[in-house]
């Protein structure tokens, strides 16, 4: 099978080689011309129809020229032998760590195939002891709900990155070689402090087919049902769904969404839940004030404090957040042993595993966004494009629209996201947790953020089925370049053939 | 021993480049006894030497023979007949046209067949004259006055041989290449060779007789050559796609003598261009014939030598008075 990398530059060649079809359809109209002396004497007939004169050669031609236009089309195209058809595999990385524990049960519902797979390679990733993971391969088989059980981690199990997730997934992957396509699966619940280089290593690897990330709706105390969050989400309905999606993706249950904008969540709701999100969409000119209001960050806000940002701070930040007067009222005590144990709600999490700390007036000093400030999620063309806005217990993300902008759609959704991950990335990486993140990528030597350290993975099959895949599409490029030279040589000896004998045909008429 | 007509047919006549050979294969392609033998007696022409007899002239004795060789022999001439015979071949753009499936071309074959009309006619004793039209501004480009003698064969022969598409114009002392006469200058040719010609002159014209933006001045020359006793001749030649018998293909005709003029449609199929055309030459023809000119028909693909055995026969275009 041959897969192409720019099917768009296919359609062009075919558009292209129409080109020739047309000129000689156009070419065929004119009339053909000779000499009679006594022309006078002819009946005009201009309505018969001109015969088309199709010598071989000009069919010959035709073809070449539509041969050269589909050629350099689909060279361009980037084709790459993939292969002979062999089904397609489904590879589930599990991570066995301590995020999934809580759901284990519906991790296992989450592991399995959704649709027929020829094959299926399913692996779980434990903590391992000096923070190296285990990779324990299972069968091809979904195990039984007992052997399931049996497999959940420990109460005592540590985290698991998502680098090591995505080296697993390259470990499992490489054996489900020569398929058509590769589907592979991650199941985990992410935190921030685990996204950065998983992001990068997700946008810096050539990964041959599609990579699914699932994140199961988690409650983020052991033993409270997903629900205990509370969404709040005004905005339109496209960007509900999308800020619904987005905050799925950052680990944030949504259990309730209102509809509508201005909708709020009943009050039992938020008095049952275990935190309430607020999001609240808006367009340009309402955020403006927003942008104004914000306080200035970066590197220069950091040095403000002159604390020493880094995971370290996020149990201080944590508790100096509960010290703060409306958190008592709106937040439930679950809240409090959930940032305790590292897995506070996300959208303060983000927040708070930054290490920023934002100036504000009346805020507590340090670690803590004061209520109000805004900290940029989004840039696009060096300005702010959405904001989260942090309340004493509430995260506002603002997604501006801008009047005339078209609507946000899968594929906006997709950069969103992404964008929304690499700026968590960022504000990381400025707190410092960049370092504690390199130096676990470079124990792994995942090598992720870097393309050349990438291939350059001793167990990078990934990166070695790239390479191989690259070649083999240069070498069909090369191969189709040189055809279209070679159908190129021949269109013109053909034409310059074709003028000889025109030239000839001209000299005889006119005799 | 009378030659098939095939075994002379145009293209091989055109494939030999001397004109002279080519008319005298022709000729002698009539057979023995059809043309004259020439008139030998006063004249201009040395024939040959004939031992003197009693009652010769004095005058004819070739002394200088006699004091090498101390025999008496007489010098003996080529009569002329008297008759001045000037051909008109046609030179303009409708004649330099061959048709899709011929290789000859009409005024190639105009050229051919005037070689050996001429040639014939030459034996009987005519002299011979040449005017070709296709002058740079209408005017004749090739002008030979009829005279008698060998020299003057040659130089028909050789203007004959030179006339065709980028051939140079004889008259011209810049001497151009002749491509194709302009309109009305047959008329003007004709007029022309009736200035060279005596009274009981012959003129031949080979031409399609296609100049038609002066078919009167083409009729008024013969016409006045007849009132005043001459002879004339004209020999019309057409191609076969010319004359409808070709050219099935439906294409964008142009006249090569007005190439703005364009038609589209199909020769070969077209049965009022056929009525047309016969309409056109019945009106060229009628009062050529009317006048006692002799019309005769060629088409460029047929063998020249049954038209010269019927010009022979028909007395070289000669009619009674």
């Amino acid at each position: 099978m041959i897969e192409l990398a720019r099917p768009a530059y296919l359609w062009a060649g075919a558009v292209l080689a129409s080109v020739p079809v047309l000129l000689h359809l156009l070419r065929a109209r004119e009339r053909v011309r000779k000499p009679l002396p006594t022309a006078r004497f002819l009946t005009p007939d201009p309505r018969r129809r001109v015969r088309i004169h199709r010598r071989p050669d000009q069919i010959l031609l035709l073809l070449l020229r539509m041969s050269i236009a589909a050629a350099i089309g689909a060279a361009f195209a980037g084709p790459r032998w993939i292969g002979p058809a062999n089904g397609t595999a489904t590879v589930v990385v599990v991570d066995a760590g301590a995020a999934t524990r809580p759901v284990w049960e519906a991790v296992r519902d989450l592991a399995g195939p959704d649709g027929p797979a020829d094959r299926l390679e399913l692996a779980l990733v434990r903590p391992g002891d000096a923070g190296a993971p285990t990779l324990v391969r299972l069968d091809s088989e979904l195990p039984g709900r007992e052997s399931w059980t049996e497999l959940a981690p420990d109460e005592q199990a540590g985290e698991v990155r998502l680098g090591h997730l995505l080296r697993a997934l390259r470990d499992v992957a490489g054996r489900s070689t020569g398929v058509d396509s590769l589907s592979a699966r991650i199941v985990t619940v992410p935190g921030w402090a685990a996204w950065g280089p998983g992001v990068r290593e997700l946008r810096d690897s050539l990964w041959p087919g599609r990579i699914e990330l699932v994140v199961p709706a988690v409650p983020r105390s052991p033993g409270t049902e997903p629900r205990a969050q509370t969404v709040v989400v005004q905005a339109d309905a496209p960007l509900r769904a999308l800020v619904a999606t987005a905050l799925a993706v950052l680990g944030v249950a949504a259990d309730t969404l209102a509809t509508g904008a201005g909708a709020e969540a009943d009050g039992d709701d938020e008095a049952d839940a275990d935190r309430v999100v607020r999001l609240r969409v808006g367009r340009e000119e309402s955020l403006g004030p927003l942008w104004q209001a914000a306080p200035p960050t970066g590197p220069e806000a950091d040095s403000q404090d002159g604390s020493a940002p880094g995971p370290d701070r996020e149990a201080e930040a944590g508790s100096e957040r509960e010290a703060g007067p409306e958190a008592d009222e709106r937040r439930p005590p679950d809240s409090t042993a959930a940032a305790a144990s590292g897995r506070s709600a996300v959208a303060d999490a983000f927040l708070l595993l930054d290490g920023r700390v934002l100036p504000g007036a009346g805020s507590p000093p340090r670690g803590i966004p004061s209520p109000g400030s805004t900290v940029p999620l989004l840039r696009t063309g060096g300005r702010p494009a959405a904001a989260a806005r942090v309340g004493a217990l509430d995260c506002d993300i603002a997604l501006p629209l801008t009047p005339g902008a078209p609507i946000l759609g899968s594929g906006d959704l997709a950069v969103l996201l992404d964008a929304v991950l690499r700026e968590a990335c960022g504000v990381a990486e400025a707190a410092g947790a960049e370092e504690a993140w390199r130096a676990l990528l470079e124990r792994d030597g995942t090598g992720a953020g870097d393309r050349s350290r990438a291939g350059s993975d001793p167990n990078g099959r990934v990166a070695a089925a790239d390479v191989r895949g690259a070649r083999a599409g240069l070498s069909l490029t090369r191969l189709l370049l040189a055809l279209a030279l070679a159908m190129g040589v021949a269109e013109i000896w053909t034409t310059r053939r074709m003028h000889d004998r025109r030239s000839r045909s001209a000299v005889e008429d006119r005799r | 021993m009378t030659v098939p007509d095939e075994i002379l047919p145009p293209e091989l006549l055109d494939g030999l480049d001397d004109l002279e050979w080519a008319a005298r294969m022709v000729a002698r392609g009539l057979g023995p006894g059809i043309h004259t033998s020439p008139f030998v007696g006063q004249g201009e022409e040395f024939e040959r030497h004939r031992p003197y007899q009693q009652g010769d002239d004095l005058r004819h004795l070739d002394w200088r023979l006699l004091a090498r060789t101390d025999r008496l022999h007489v010098r003996r001439f080529r009569e002329a007949s008297n008759v001045h015979t000037v051909f008109v071949v046609d030179a303009s753009a409708s004649m330099d046209f061959a048709g899709t499936g011929g290789d000859v071309t009409k005024l190639r074959y105009a050229v051919l067949l005037a070689a050996a009309l001429g040639y014939v006619a030459r034996s009987g004793g005519d002299v011979l004259g040449l005017v070709i039209p296709g002058g740079t501004r209408g005017t004749p480009a090739t002008i030979l006055p009829p005279r008698p003698g060998r020299e003057r064969w040659k130089a028909f022969l050789h203007a004959l041989q030179a006339t065709g598409p980028g051939r140079l114009d004889t008259t011209s002392p810049e001497s151009g290449p002749v491509q194709g006469g302009l309109p009305g200058s047959l008329a003007v040719a004709l007029e022309e060779s009736a200035g060279l010609l005596p009274r009981g002159g012959r003129l031949v014209v080979l031409s399609d007789f296609l100049d038609g933006q002066d078919v009167d001045g083409v009729l008024r020359t013969p016409g006045e050559l007849r009132a005043r006793g001459d002879d004339g001749v004209a020999i019309r030649i057409l191609t076969p796609e010319g004359l409808g018998e070709a050219g099935g293909e439906h294409a964008l005709w142009t006249d090569p003598e007005h190439p703005e003029r364009s038609l589209p449609g199909t020769p070969g199929r077209d049965p009022g261009y056929r009525a047309r055309l016969d309409a056109y030459y019945d009106a060229v023809s009628g009062p050529l014939e009317a006048l006692g000119v002799s019309w005769y028909e060629a088409r460029s693909t047929d063998p020249p030598l049954p038209l010269v055995r019927r010009w022979i026969r028909e007395g070289s275009g000669r009619r009674r008075r």
